[in-house]
Order: structure tokens, then sequence, then C-alpha cells
């Protein structure tokens, strides 16, 4: 049994145009992927491909107008899009814990950065507060605050981003959790603090043995971080599979694109892909979610694509992909 | 950066005041200002019967409007009885009708922003409406017409200042809960498992009352303001009871024939509190805000 296991997953956004006819704008179509214990996964995509939706839908935070029309998302075998209020929070900030991108605005600001830390663990289980202090400290010191019992008496706003992050890290740590869900953890920090960031979290996330589905729009954070990686276009996952092979020898027209328009590939006299504009979620293309773009799309990319298996675990979404690669599986 | 944490231990908060009141009167005088008016006519109202040279209440048919003088500093009114002592009993009544009246207001209007702020939807609607509803009449006539029916009576005048009052409250309440319900750390405290109450009483109520209590100054003088009103129209305390709304009427009469010290220093007195609670409730605001509240306070 995966740790992990989202299948078939569908959010769609209903509105309203000016007229008042329904519209339905398709966020999610039929996401699948899966994480097995002490995994590291990379969901990598453009803005508004549904990574954070995704995540939003597993953590029970999708809010009007977006639904959820169907899919599961097994965790330990538990659908957790079926569980009511009451045992989701039993799981969430406990089993599976999220760091949230803007560090700075995700920490209450008129609480201090232990109290905050104590909560969290008193939210989950009957822990004195001295004890939860010092498990707090612990915490802090392990994600490298320096000075950490002084620190710990300060509110958010005296911290910066970087160091609000490693809060975050901390508090996501606090109840020893299975999955830690990260969200574009690095956002906003500079480059040196973004590489520290996320050398914390997946040495510590090793350190636990806990598994990680970390959310980015870098690839190079993915092929550094990760053993796995899913990329997403139009809330569908188009190529999944281990790192090496994915970025190795890339299957999806999508994702070969995406690989192309890497800076050094540029630099190295690679010609840059043809952009495109990003896909109408409201008028989504027959068939293949990538077709109006794909510059290899033909008349059966009208068509819904198969699943094509190309090496063990490797997956990609496409007509086209080469038979004999497949047949290598 | 590394100020909360260092910040000196409790018993020491009394041996540094000297040194942080100098500190506040020459980087927000205003606000000291406001704190000064405020504190004396505080430590009035509390050591009245200490204070004053006379009965307040005392009618005195040899010395009736009396000038100013050294018996009587701010002479005497229309019964005889001193118009000094009558002031200082009457920051007394003062602060005896704002703060309870605002406390009200306060227990009314911030729970039901709270709720519709957090449920929205048609509850929410409902209370909007009604609060429009209140905010149709001007409140001063409001709070006439409500005391003039339940009577007039103290208690009836606090309970109705603050029902006049709550909507206020509830708006503010209900605007920063609104802002708050899809802030950043509300997300991560349901994210993190946390329940709807504990997250509405523990992350939302603390953040949404800093508004409230920033206002909570200006309420007071906005109370102390009605209460006077009522007074002066009438339907407030009643003479001889010493409330400078009803002193300013008595005095008033006596304009007219030339004995101005009657109405203006009660009117004086008046002005001077709502004054000084306005310049504490602006320095309030500022203060409230976490991000300021650091070095050398």
């Amino acid at each position: 049994m995966s740790l992990l296991s989202i299948e078939d997953l569908h959010v769609h956004f209903v509105g309203e145009d000016r007229l008042g006819r329904p519209v339905t704008a398709r966020a999610l179509n039929g996401v699948s992927l899966t994480l097995e214990q002490g995994e590291r996964l990379g969901l990598v995509g453009e803005t508004g491909a549904g990574k954070s939706l995704t995540v939003q839908a597993l953590m029970g935070l999708l809010r009007a107008p977006a639904r959820l029309v169907r899919g599961r998302a097994l965790f330990e075998g538990v659908d957790l899009l079926a569980l009511d209020e009451a045992k989701l929070n039993r799981l969430r900030g406990a089993a599976i814990s999220m760091v949230v991108q803007s560090p700075k605005t995700s920490l209450d600001p008129v609480r201090r950065i232990g109290d905050q830390i104590v909560r969290i663990q008193q939210a989950h289980a009957p822990v004195s507060r001295a004890q939860a202090w010092r498990r707090a400290i612990d915490l802090l010191e392990k994600v490298g605050v320096a000075d950490a019992e002084r620190r710990a008496m300060a509110y958010p706003h005296q911290f910066s981003g970087g160091m609000a992050q490693r809060v975050l890290i901390a508090m996501a740590l606090a109840n020893r959790p299975r999955l830690i869900v990260a969200d574009e953890p690095t956002t906003g920090l500079d480059a040196t603090v973004q590489a520290q960031v996320l050398d914390l979290l997946t040495s510590l996330v090793r350190e636990e043995g806990a598994s990680l589905l970390v959310i980015t729009h870098d690839i190079g954070v993915v092929a550094h971080y990760c053993d796995k990686v899913a990329v997403m276009f139009a809330g569908v996952i188009v190529e999944s599979g281990p790192v090496e092979q994915v970025f190795g020898a890339p299957a999806h027209p999508y994702t070969q694109a995406l690989l192309a328009a890497t800076p050094e590939r540029i630099e190295a006299g690679g010609k840059a892909p043809r952009a495109g504009l990003p896909p109408n979620l409201r008028a989504l293309p027959e068939g293949c979610v990538y077709s109006d773009r794909c510059p290899i799309a033909d008349a059966s990319c009208r068509t819904e694509p198969p699943q094509r298996l190309l090496a063990l675990g490797h997956q990609a979404l496409c007509h086209h992909v080469a038979p004999q690669r497949e047949a290598l599986a | 950066m590394s100020d909360a944490a260092s910040s000196p231990p409790a018993g020491s908060w009394l041996r540094t005041l000297p040194l942080r009141l100098r500190v506040m009167a020459r980087h927000a005088p205003t606000a000291f200002a406001g704190a000064l008016i405020v504190g004396v006519f505080a430590l009035l109202a509390l050591f009245a019967p200490l204070i004053s040279p006379h009965d307040p209440m005392q009618a005195n048919p040899y010395d009736v409007l009396k000038p100013p003088s050294g018996q009587f500093w701010f002479g005497t009114d229309g019964a005889g009885m001193d118009v000094f002592s009558r002031i200082i009993h009457g920051s007394c009544l003062a602060f005896g009708i704002a703060v309870p009246a605002v406390a009200v207001a306060m227990l009314i209007g911030v729970p039901l922003g709270l709720f519709a702020g957090y449920r929205g939807g048609m509850p929410d609607e409902v209370l909007l409406r009604a609060m429009d509803a209140l905010r149709i009449f001007p409140s001063i006539i409001l709070a006439l017409a409500l005391v003039a029916a339940t009577g007039k009576s103290l208690g009836n005048i606090i309970i109705v200042i603050g029902l006049v009052d709550a909507p206020i409250f509830a708006r503010l309440v209900r605007a920063e809960v609104l802002s708050l319900r899809h802030s950043g750390f509300v997300e991560s405290a349901v994210a993190a498992g946390n329940t709807r109450w504990r997250i509405l009483f523990i992350h939302i109520l603390p953040n949404a009352m800093r508004g409230a209590l920033a206002q909570s100054a200006v309420r007071l003088a906005w109370s102390i303001r009605v209460s006077a009103t009522l007074a002066f129209v009438g339907v407030g305390v009643q003479p001889p009871t010493p409330e400078w709304g009803a002193m300013i009427r008595q005095g008033a009469e006596q304009m007219v024939t030339g004995e101005w010290w009657v109405a203006l220093f009660p009117g004086l007195a008046l002005v001077l509190l709502v004054l000084g609670f306005n310049l504490l409730g602006d320095a309030v605001q500022d203060w409230l805000d976490p991000r300021r509240r650091t070095g050398v306070r």
C-alpha cells in the first residue's frame, strides 16, 4: 500500500458569467499520483496547472467556488476526501503536515513563535505546556534558529522570511508527520536562503523517515532534491516517474518543452521553445489537454490520450510516445 | 530585531515608568497629552470625596450664584452648590456611565461581529441589515427615545448607550474577521488540524480585537458625550446629581443673566475629557499594532 495515492481527482471552479449563465473552469482533470514511504516527489508545472489546488484538495482546504467533483486521495488506505472534518483534523497537522509559501503571513502576528509551536502540539496531543515548550526549543534548534530559547519569545514580525520559513518547518515537524507537503516553500526567498531552506527540509525529512511532496516551478529544485517527479499541465499529470528517467529521457512533448526552456539549455545553444498561452480551463480541447500547444499534435490527439508505461514507474500521457520505448518496459 | 525577548522583567515596569513617560512625552506628545488628561480625570473620579472641598449636593441658600472666589473656586450654582466639587464628582459619573456602556457595547457587538464574519451567508446578511436599520436613526436621537421609553435609571442609560454603540463594534470586528478568515495563518491553522472553535478563539478573535480595542477610547469619548447630551435635554441623569450635562443645562438658564461660571466650567471639563479620550484613542490605535511593539516604549 502506498503512503499516498491520489486517484482520478477532478476539481472544478463553478461560477457565473455576466449574464448569469453557469461557467465551469475544469481546474483538475483526473490527477493521479502515488507516493511511497520515504520518497520525495516534486510536482512541477506552470502557474495555473493545478499544483497547489491538488494539495489544497488533499488537505481539505478547498472552498467555494472550487468544487470537488470526484476522485480519491488515499493516505495509508484512508480516503482523505471522504473524511468528516473531525477525522480529517486528527490527521492534518499530525500525520500529514504542510509547509506553505509566504511564511511571513502564515504565522499568527499576535502570538509568540514558541507559543505557536506549542499550540500545534497541543492541538493533537494532551501534552503539558512545559513539555511542549521544551520540544519547541528543540525544534527551533533543529531548524537552525540560533539562540532558540530567546527567539522563541519573539513575534513573527521580528523574523526574516528565511527564518520564518524555518519556523514553519519546525511547526510542520512538531507532531512527527509521515507526510510533509511543501507548497512552493522557497517562493520569495533569495537564492542562497532557498538552498539552505531546501537542504534543511530534505535532510530533516530524511532524518524523520517521512515522505515529502514538494510543489515548485523550479525544475532545478526537483532535479536536486527529489526522487520522483510529476509534471502537471492544465490539471492533468502528463508525465511522471523517477527524476533521472523523466529528465534524462522526457517522453511527453510538454516535458520536453519545459526542459528545453531552462536557461542553461538555452544558453548552451538550444532553441527556446514557443511558449504558447496558458490553457483556458473553461474551454479545454477535446482529448489531450496539451494538443492546442503541442508541435506534434494531429487528429488522433482529439481523443483521450493513453497512459503509456515507458519504464518502471515512468509513464506519460500521450498518443505519440515512441512505441519501441514503451516496449522496453 | 532582538527586543521582545530581552524586554525587562515585570518587576522593573514601575521603576522604568518615569523614563518611559519622558520618552513618550518627547516622541508622542499628543498621546502623552491624552493620557495625562484622562489620567487626571480618572484620579479626580477615584478620589472625588477626598479632593472636593464641599459636599456636591449640599444646597446652601446663603451662597446662591456666587462668582468664582477663594472659597468657591468655580463659583456656586442656582441652589448654592459648589460647582468645583460638582465637577469633580461629575467625573465619577462620566467614567461610571461611559466605561460600563462601552463594555456593554463590546459584549454585544464583538460576538455578533465575530459570528457574522466567520459564518457568512444568511446570518451575516441579517445582522448587517439590522445594523443598517439601527444606523438610519441618528444615534443620539435613538438613545434619547430608548431612554425615554425605558426609564431614566442609571442602569437603563448605560444599557441604552451600549446598545446604540454596539453596531460600531460589530461592524468593526466583522470586517476584521472577513479579512482574517482567509489569511495565511488561519489557512495554516486549518491545515494544521485545528478545530473551528480553536481557530476562531485562539487566532481570529485576538487579531480581530485589535481594531475594537483601538476604537474603545474613541467610543468612551462618544459615550460621555451622549450621556451628557441625554442629561442636557432632561432624559438622562437628573439634577441634583452632579452630571456635567445636567449642570450645563442648569447653567444655561443663568447664562443670559450673566452668571457664566455655572455652565462654562462643566462644559470645559466635558470638552477636555472627550478631547483626552480622542487623543488617547489615536495613540492606542498606533500602539496596538504589534509591528510597532518594539524597542523602548
